[in-house]
Order: structure tokens, then C-alpha cells, then sequence
């Protein structure tokens, strides 16, 4: 059966036809038969010439022959031989003998290098080989190793900067336009790329960019360019092809990259405004080049062991060593896999087995990645905050307070500066920069405003204020849920900007910026504004206030957020299905965040994020609440102030209120609520913070204040988790641990106590 | 030469500014129907509605590459005819084998000049 079907192949390349060296599609025909032959079995013989063959043609194809008209006839005889052979195994030598004299077989360098093999096979075609090196290559990585270890090269480079004419300025504007979008989807790219490096998909996006500023370099003349972005593409190819994993090393390279292309398209830019333009010979392409060339893609991988089951289970002390040692030993003896002979031992439970496989293919993959686990993080910086704890713990000993040794003193102080420095340290291994997420916007802005029809355009500014990552991800969906609302709802048609005396583009400005222990996140657009008045009918129609409410303005905006008021019927193609400011609100809340807005009729709209820098640490209020102390995140904190006696009044139905210039407040006791004994019962012997929570203003009922820190969030356990009031625990500065009040927690119950 | 005035060439890049460098070469060349088209996708619609006589196309492009609009040119009656020509860079030569197999005309590397162009034109254009 395969016999017939090799046979029938063997007639039908013999039979075929290729009319010359420019038949192309000849070639294909026979190559695909050729490939097909390949799958068939073969003899060793038959291999070699198939392998002949396919080297033939492909160096006629490519135009890298030394002498295609040999190679042409050499083509040829393959054939011959190869479908004479077959036929009949028994000529096959005297075949062979004849070919020796061949002048196809001649040892013309370069003709049948592609056959490093035939060297040790039995066939006599061959009668000798000379393996030769690839001249081009040996010579780059020479020139460049040298290069560097003199250094000389950049001053030499430099010095013969080429400047040409230009022929043709329209052209070259084109170019300078296009490749600036193309660099601008590189950097888009690359950010996804981080996410997932070994996106293929992602790679090749990133690739056919710079493939294409090469191709159009190259008939420009751009030579920088073009060696530049052909380096690229290169590295670029290389992963793609799965040869090495997308390294930060990699990573780095392209966006240095982008910016050297971005520099060299502004010189070009001012070139073309004087009919001439520097296209070769700038140092700073000229260093760039040097160091990608000697750049090792695959030894920028850092090897990473990965431990064993065995280790795994010994680690986390589910068995002993000694016993792992035994049951290795005997599961080898046996052929078995030690997770198996250990269960079998009844040493541990499949379960215990099938967890450590699992903790085992998640360190493979961690390893492939080369990426940290979040997890990890958020580990080491629990296991500080316990290291400074206990810490403390020791230096309040009173056994140890009475120590006055000198030495011990200053030991102290050497070990409360490391623990200081390992705490700052693990922190800021999770922040990273807010730009990635900020980028993603840009392209989102594009797209919507393409939709839309509306001119949107984005101004960013903070984008290296950092974030924890944690956060990143998660204030993702709500920035694109509000810029989606800006551009849905905020900014008008160009029309009507027009019309209201407006530049036709809409503007939306997203800014970042660091404040006390707080990244701040403004999404302001310059659009029409919230409605208010049409807020509030709509609040009336979904039930969410009485017609008979007053409301304040801003009491009003904040019932966009309000869980039943965005509803499906108004989806458009730009904003929400049904999905709401409520979520944005929940998720910056989730995040120890808040969330606010300010707006002007015809004028814009501001979002007002404050989130935590990180969610390991809060910048808080350190109060006291009778002997008690406890932390109140300064975001959600208004002010603080003692009221005199006056302020204090009982309403009727509604409890005890303050009265803050002119507004009444209501009071929230806070010794009530934890059930403590105060030191003051009177607010204007005691303090007040206030706090404001859904546009309502609340004043929280507290002794005293001891004053502003960053504390350390510690997680409580699975006792104290839920209740209510409580968001977690922190570590004061002196060590000692405080709880973390919930702001929105305490409110809400108030409400409830109340009605 | 073959006469290139009657002839209709499309002309697939996804880089706009490669499509005006062909496309000057082409008029150079004394070709007077150009068509254009961004990428595979776009050439497939122009080929269902258009006659072509000639097809210029690079092989790196977005959605479709250059070799996927080969495939498809080739598998379709109407068009299997149409001499294609595959623009490719140096970096992707080990590639056109790829192209070969799947019949292309010729190939193409970049950059070219007219001359080039001609010379590749003249191997792949039948002659009347």
C-alpha cells in the first residue's frame, strides 16, 4: 500500500516538469510531491537524495547558488537517480558508481555543505565533505566582540554620519506618520506582552510593526532605521519561534527601541524641514546595535530548580525524610513513582500527594514565566509585619527593658533599622507604576470615540505614580467604566460642543498623583455635566428617594451609584450592559478606596478616585476610644474637631446631631458601638471626626486623637473577620496591634440602629 | 515586455507607505490600474468583485498573511490564474520555500528597485 502510493509518487516527479529556473510554481509542484515521497518509508539511500533534492531547490529558489546552472543539472540528476533507484534496488550501486563522476558531486564549497550527514552514510556519492562555516555570521560576531572590547567603534561610526538630499518629502511625511502609529501600537502591545509573554499572537503583533518600518526604511535609504528595526525583528523572530521565552531583558530591548525610532523619526522630521536628513552613523543606533548584537536571548534565563515531590512533602512536613529516602528507594526497585509507593506505605494521604504534584506544576509554570507570585509577596510582607511584632514583643519585655547594656543599645538600633528597611523594602516590591493601566486607555479613548462618532481625545499625566499591583488590576474595570461613561455621557457631539462654544474635541484628562499615604486618580472629562435635575427623576421613578426629598447636589450625583440606578434599557453601543457606577463604586471600596464626584452643568464631570498606595499598609488615624486604640484610615476621614456645648442637639426620631457650620450631622458613639467605657461622654469634652459615607456626613464620637501613621495591615483571623466595624488589624509603630476601623461598616449599622 | 497598461495589479500592505513605494515603481513601470488593499481580508473582497491580472502582496500583514491570500487565490477558480507575486524581507527568505509550495509566481525581497520589479514581472507575466 505505501509501496504503490511512494511508487506512484516516484512516477509522477519523474513525469513532472519545471521550464527553467524562473518556474517557481514548477518547483512548488515537485517540492510538494518531494514532501509527500518523505512521509513514505524510505530508504537510507532514498533519504539522502529526498534531503539532496530539498537542498537543491531550495538554494536555486533562494537565489544562493554559487553556480545554479550546475545545481540546476545536479536537480535533475536527483531526480533521475532517485526514481531509477527505486524502481530497482539492485542498480543502486552501479547507479551510484556512475554518479561518483559527476560534476555535481565535486566539492565545490558551498554546493552540498547543506549535507553534513552523507559524510558517514554508505552512500559513495558523496566522496568527500567539507563542512563550511556560514562566512557572514562568523565575521558579525568577530566585528562585534571587537567593537566592544575597543570601544573605539563609536567614534569612528559617529564620525561618518551620512546625509543625503531628499528626493521626495511627501513620501517621507507619509512614512514619518505611519511609523509613529506603528510605534505607538508597539508600545500597546508590549504591554500585554508583559502580561503574557508567551503570547504568540501578541509577539507577531510587536514583530510586523517593526518588519514593516525595515521594509519601507530600506527603500528610503534610512539605513539606522533599518539595521535598527532588523535587530528588533530578529530578536523578535526569535521568540516568536519559540527559541527563547520573552525576557524583561527583551522587553527592555524593544522599548528602547521605540524610543530610539522615536528619536530618529523627530531628527528625521527636522531633516525634511531643510531638504536634507541624516539616515546612518548615529551614535546612539550605533551603541544600541552593539549591545543587541551581543545580547544572549537564551542565557538571560535564570535556571530555577524545581523541587521534587519528595522535597515538596518533606518541606511541608508531611512526612519525614528518612521515610521519603526509604520509600524513593524502593519505589525505584519497583518502577514506580514515589507518590504512589508512599501512599502505598500509608505514610501520607493521596491527597497530601496529589497537592504537592500540584504546588510541583505550579512552580514548572512559575519557572516558565519567570514570574513572581503575588502570593509570595503578600507572604514575605505578612511574615515582616510578624518579624516586627515580635520584635517588639522582645524589646517590651520588662526582663528585657531592664538590660542597660551599651552594646545591647546599639544593637537595638541596628536591628530596628533592618527590620525598618526589610518592611519598606517588601513593600515597595509590589508597587509598580500605574502607566501600563493608564496606556490601556488610549487605545480604549480610540476606539470609543470611533464609535461614537465624538472627537475624544486623552491627556494623561502621573503615569509613574506607583500602585500596588494588586490594585492594578483590579481599578482596570472601573477606569474603562468610566471613561466609557465620559465618553458616552460626558462629552457631546462636535456639533454641539460647537454650538456651546467649545473646541469640537472633547478632552478627558486622567491623572495620578501620590498625596500623604494615597494615590489619587482623576477622570475628568470637559463635557456637559451631569444632569442633576434629570438625576433626580429618575431616582424618583426607580424609588430610590421620595419627590418630597431634598437633596443636595452632591447627595444627588452620589445616586449614580446607587445599585438600582443605571438599568439595561439605556445600553448603548458605547457604555454598559446593565453593569453600573454601583460595581466601580464596590470594587474602589473593596480596595479601602473611595470614590467621588464633581460636576458642573456644562462645564465637565470629575471622578475623584483615592485608593490606599498598597493594600498592605494604610495611612490612618491612630484614636483612642477610652483605653482602647484604634485606626482610622485618613481617606475616609473629613476632619476633626471638638464642637462646643452648643452644637449638640437631640432631634426628634433621628437621635443625637451635630451641628457643623450650619450642618447637621449625625453623632455616632463609638464607645457604644464596641461597648468600652469612654473617657468623655460629652462631644465637646471628647472629639469628633468626621467622616462621609454615600454624601452623608457622619460624626464619629472618639476620646482622643494620638496621631497620623502608615500602619501595616495585618489580616484578622476567621473569628474576627466578620465583624462588624472591623476591617482588620494593624501594627502600630511601637509594635503593639491596633484594629482598623470600617468607616462604612459602622454608618451602615448606625442606619440600621436607627430605623 | 509584455504591455502592463491594460493590466489591472492589486497591490496587498498592510503599511500604507509600502503601497505608495510599489505603487510609484508600478506607474514607473508604465502600469496604469492600481488597486490597493491593507490586508488578506481586503484583497479577498476585491478579488470576489474585481478581475486582476496581477497581484503584489507582502507576506507579514494582520489578520491574513501574504501566504493565507495565496492559498486562498490559488484555491479559488476564478482566480487561481492571477500571477502572484510575494513581497518578502531578508530576514523571512526561508520562508518563500512555504510560498513556493503553495504556488506563488515568484518572489520579491525588499527593498527593490524598478528594475527588479521588472525583471520579476517579466518572469511571471505570460507572454501573448
Amino acid at each position: 500500500m505505501n509501496e504503490r502510493s511512494k511508487q506512484e509518487l516516484l512516477d509522477r516527479i519523474a513525469a513532472s516538469v519545471i521550464a527553467g529556473m524562473d518556474d517557481l510554481m514548477g518547483m512548488g509542484e515537485v517540492l510538494n510531491l518531494v514532501d509527500e515521497l518523505e512521509a513514505c518509508e524510505l530508504s537510507a539511500q532514498e533519504a539522502e537524495l529526498v534531503k539532496r533534492l530539498k537542498a537543491l531547490f531550495k538554494k536555486i529558489i533562494l537565489e544562493e547558488s554559487t553556480d545554479p546552472e550546475k545545481d540546476w543539472e545536479s536537480i535533475h540528476e536527483t531526480i533521475r537517480i532517485l526514481c531509477d533507484r527505486s524502481s530497482e534496488a539492485s542498480v543502486v550501486f552501479s547507479e551510484t558508481g556512475e554518479t561518483e563522476d559527476q560534476p555535481v558531486e565535486a566539492t565545490t564549497p558551498g554546493s552540498i555543505d547543506e549535507l553534513p550527514h552523507v559524510e558517514t552514510s554508505q552512500i559513495p556519492v558523496e566522496p568527500e565533505i567539507k563542512v563550511e562555516p556560514e562566512p557572514a555570521v562568523v565575521e558579525e560576531t568577530v566585528e562585534s566582540q571587537s567593537d566592544v572590547s575597543a570601544g573605539k567603534g563609536d567614534e569612528e561610526s559617529a564620525s561618518q554620519l551620512i546625509v543625503i538630499p531628499v528626493e521626495d518629502p511627501e513620501l517621507f511625511k507619509d512614512f514619518l506618520e505611519e511609523a509613529r502609529e506603528h510605534l505607538a501600537s508597539i508600545e500597546l502591545n508590549i504591554i500585554s506582552l508583559e502580561e503574557d509573554p508567551e503570547n504568540k499572537e501578541v509577539i507577531n503583533a510587536i514583530f510586523r510593526p517593526f518588519h514593516s518600518i525595515k521594509g519601507v526604511a530600506g527603500f528610503l535609504n534610512l539605513k539606522d532605521v533599518q539595521e535598527l528595526s532588523h535587530e528588533v525583528e530578529n530578536l523578535l523572530d526569535g521568540a516568536r519561534s519559540g527559541n527563547f521565552p520573552v525576557t524583561e531583558a527583551i522587553i527592555d530591548i524593544v522599548l528602547q527601541a521605540v524610543d530610539i525610532l522615536k528619536e530618529q523619526l523627530s531628527n528625521l522630521e527636522a531633516g525634511l524641514a531643510k531638504g536634507e536628513i541624516a539616515v546612518q552613523g548615529d551614535l546612539r543606533v550605533s551603541k544600541f546595535l552593539k549591545y543587541v548584537r551581543n545580547f544572549d536571548p537564551t542565557r538571560s534565563v535564570p535556571p530555577v530548580k524545581i523541587p521534587k515531590v519528595g522535597e515538596i512533602l518533606a518541606e511541608k512536613g508531611v512526612v519525614e525524610e528518612e521515610k521519603i529516602e526509604e520509600a524513593l528507594q524502593e519505589a525505584q526497585e519497583e518502577g514506580k513513582r514515589i507518590g504512589e509507593k508512599l501512599v502505598e506505605k500509608g505514610v501520607v494521604a493521596p491527597k497530601d500527594v496529589a497537592l504537592a504534584l500540584r504546588e510541583q506544576k505550579q512552580l514548572k509554570e512559575a519557572v516558565a514565566s519567570i514570574r513572581v507570585d503575588t502570593h509570595k509577596l503578600d507572604n514575605l510582607v505578612d511574615m515582616i509585619g510578624e518579624l516586627v511584632i515580635a520584635q517588639s514583643m522582645v524589646l517590651q519585655n520588662p526582663e528585657v527593658q531592664k538590660i542597660k547594656d551599651q552594646k545591647f543599645q546599639k544593637d537595638i538600633v541596628q536591628l530596628r533599622r533592618i527590620t525598618g528597611e526589610l518592611q519598606r523594602i517588601s513593600t515597595s516590591l509590589r508597587m509598580v507604576p500605574i502607566k501600563a493601566t493608564f496606556q490601556k486607555m488610549i487605545r480604549l479613548v480610540r476606539d470609543l470615540s470611533r464609535k461614537s462618532g465624538k472627537e475624544v481625545v486623552l491627556q494623561m499625566s502621573g503615569e509613574d505614580t506607583e500602585i500596588d499591583r494588586n490594585m492594578v488590576d483590579q481599578i482596570y474595570e472601573p477606569l474603562v467604566h468610566m471613561i466609557r461613561n465620559a465618553v458616552d455621557h460626558g462629552i457631546e457631539t462636535p456639533e454641539e460642543r460647537v454650538k456651546a462654544g467649545k473646541p469640537p474635541h472633547g478632552t478627558i484628562f486622567l491623572a495620578a498623583e501620590q498625596k500623604g499615604g494615597n494615590i489619587v486618580i482623576d477622570i475628568r472629562d470637559d463635557g456637559k455635566g451631569l444632569d442633576a435635575e434629570k438625576i433626580r427623576k429618575k431616582a424618583i421613578e426607580r424609588g430610590l428617594i421620595q419627590p418630597e426629598d431634598k437633596l443636595e447636589e452632591s447627595a444627588l450625583f452620589d445616586l449614580i451609584f446607587h445599585p438600582g440606578f443605571s438599568t439595561k434599557d439605556e445600553v448603548t453601543d458605547v457604555s454598559g450592559r446593565g453593569v453600573g457606577m454601583d460595581v466601580v463604586k464596590r470594587t474602589v471600596e473593596e480596595l479601602r478606596g473611595k470614590i467621588e464626584i464633581k460636576s458642573k452643568r456644562g462645564e465637565g464631570t470629575l471622578f475623584q478616585l483615592k485608593l490606599p498606595l498598597t493594600m498592605a499598609i494604610i495611612d490612618g488615624m491612630v484614636i483612642k476610644v477610652g483605653v482602647e486604640r484604634y485606626v482610622v484610615p485618613t481617606i475616609s476621614l473629613r476632619e476633626s474637631l471638638r464642637p462646643s456645648i452648643n452644637d449638640y442637639r437631640t432631634v426628634q426620631g433621628r437621635g443625637e446631631m451635630i451641628n457643623v457650620r450650619g450642618k447637621l450631622m449625625p453623632l455616632v458613639r463609638l464607645h457604644e458601638f464596641f461597648g468600652l467605657e469612654p473617657l468623655n461622654r460629652n462631644p465637646w469634652e471628647a472629639l469628633l471626626l468626621v467622616v462621609s459615607e454615600d454624601g452623608k456626613d457622619y460624626c464619629l464620637l472618639a476620646d482622643e486623637i494620638i496621631g497620623r501613621q502608615e500602619v501595616v495591615i495585618k489580616s484578622l483571623g476567621s473569628a474576627l473577620k466578620h465583624v462588624i466595624g472591623i476591617s482588620g488589624g494593624a501594627i502600630l509603630g511601637d509594635g503593639r496591634v491596633a484594629l482598623i476601623i470600617d468607616v462604612k461598616g459602622i454608618v451602615t449599622a448606625f442606619e440600621r440602629g436607627i430605623k | 515586455m509584455p504591455s502592463y497598461k491594460d493590466m489591472t495589479v492589486l497591490v496587498v500592505d498592510d503599511f500604507a507607505t509600502m503601497r505608495r513605494i510599489v505603487r510609484n515603481i508600478l506607474r514607473d513601470l508604465e502600469f496604469k490600474k492600481i488597486l490597493e488593499a491593507e490586508d488578506g481580508t481586503a484583497a479577498v473582497d476585491i478579488l470576489k468583485t474585481q478581475k486582476v491580472d496581477l497581484i503584489i502582496s507582502d507576506w507579514n500583514m494582520p489578520k491574513m498573511t501574504g501566504l493565507e491570500l495565496l492559498k486562498w487565490v490559488r484555491s479559488n477558480e476564478d482566480t487561481k490564474d492571477i500571477p502572484f507575486l510575494m513581497v518578502t524581507a531578508e530576514a523571512q527568505k526561508e520562508n518563500v520555500i512555504e510560498a513556493v509550495k503553495a504556488k506563488v509566481s515568484n518572489y520579491i525581497v525588499k527593498p527593490f528597485t524598478a528594475q527588479t520589479l521588472a525583471e520579476k514581472l517579466e518572469k511571471i507575466i505570460p507572454k501573448e
